[in-house]
């Protein structure tokens, strides 16, 4: 239904969609404690151009070696997510002079959680697989 | 001439070797008759450290397969990182081939798949990206281009489709309610939902913890 919202968006397709990480200072010092940080450590923002989007925080975390309980695949690379936050960010649009400017914010409940592993980050490239089997492939932004 | 025959009827047995002190033994006839074990033991220094030699007492002798082991080991572990090392060469390949996309000529979307799955089967994940060791590594913004959709490719790769526009929801929001739009009210205005967190509702919590793939 969002994407099929032009009033609001004023657009007939979605745009970008980028991912925001931020792990280090999660697994930082504090052993990974990273319930109630101010700053979320995974930030999935999907624009919607001109001007809107929808963002959704998560609390993230990269698991240890040592805590996923013998099962070897989640050792090392696997990063737990669950989300913390949505917001949807509408634009509106000036018809006369084409232009657009923030209109409000809309804030959402969290739903969900989930963990994906990153298999490869070479360059600018990343490629990733998340717990429902999907393949990311992302660059830097 | 008893302990001859009693040195033949031990010979016999390759436990009783190690009971034999010298490298030969006397024989009735006139010559030598080289024990088994000294034949044994010439056999097996190639694969012994340097420090062991033919003349090795019988305490080195029972050693002799704990020593073997770690050699025994190699083999499997330079393969597992071949092959690691392998897939990644394979996948980096391919993807420098499509040049983001641009090059028609580049590879298929069955052709990174099964790279990408050769890639991730190719080793425990520790050895993929360790990130306990570099949390930072894979910090920042990303742009992605991939549909995250099941078994997709996005259009960097030859193939490439626009369903991703339709898929996004589905699969980064698929539990709020705007996500599915529902019958004939594509366009209706959206209302602040009053819907409280509730981490039992439908969506990527059932499928936490759940096998990857199983959908």
């Amino acid at each position: 239904m969002i994407a099929n919202g032009e009033r609001l968006f004023g657009v007939q397709e979605v745009g970008e969609v980028f991912q925001t990480l931020s792990l280090a200072d999660d697994a930082g010092a504090d052993g990974g404690e990273g319930e109630g940080k101010a700053t979320p450590a995974l930030v999935n923002e999907i624009v919607f151009p001109p001007g809107g989007s929808f963002i959704v925080y998560s609390d993230a975390r990269a698991r240890g070696p040592s805590s996923g309980g013998g099962e070897k695949e989640t050792a090392g690379s696997r990063v737990d997510f669950k989300f913390s936050g949505a917001r949807l960010d509408v634009a509106k649009i000036n018809k006369a002079t084409g232009e657009c400017a923030p209109a409000f914010s809309l804030p959402l409940p969290p739903f969900g959680k989930g963990w994906f592993d990153t298999v490869v980050v070479g360059g600018d490239l990343r490629i990733a697989r998340d717990v429902r089997g999907d393949t990311l492939i992302c660059v830097r932004a | 001439m008893s302990s001859v025959l009693s040195s033949r009827s031990r010979s016999c047995c390759p436990g009783a070797l190690e009971s034999v002190p010298g490298a030969s033994i006397a024989g009735s006839r006139g010559g030598t008759v080289r024990a088994p074990r000294q034949k044994i033991a010439e056999a097996i220094p190639s694969r012994r450290p340097s420090s062991s030699t033919s003349t090795s007492t019988s305490a080195a002798a029972k050693k002799a397969p704990a020593l073997l082991l770690p050699s025994l080991s190699l083999p499997k572990f330079s393969w597992s990182g071949g092959r690691l090392s392998k897939a990644k060469t394979k996948l980096m390949n391919l993807i420098s081939k499509s040049d983001r996309g641009t090059n028609p000529s580049g590879p298929s979307r069955e052709e990174v798949e099964a790279a990408i799955d050769e890639l991730y089967a190719a080793a425990p994940r520790s050895a993929l990206f360790p990130l306990e060791n570099n949390p930072a590594g894979i910090d920042g913004k990303w742009k992605l281009v991939r549909e995250p959709s099941r078994r997709r490719v996005s259009s960097i790769f030859r193939g490439g489709g626009r369903s991703f526009e339709k898929k996004i929801f589905q699969t980064l929001l698929p539990s709020l309610p705007s996500s599915t739009p529902p019958p004939n009210k594509t366009n209706q205005p959206i209302k602040p939902t009053e819907t409280q967190p509730n981490e039992n509702s439908p969506g990527l919590d059932q499928r936490e913890g759940g096998p990857v793939g199983d959908r």
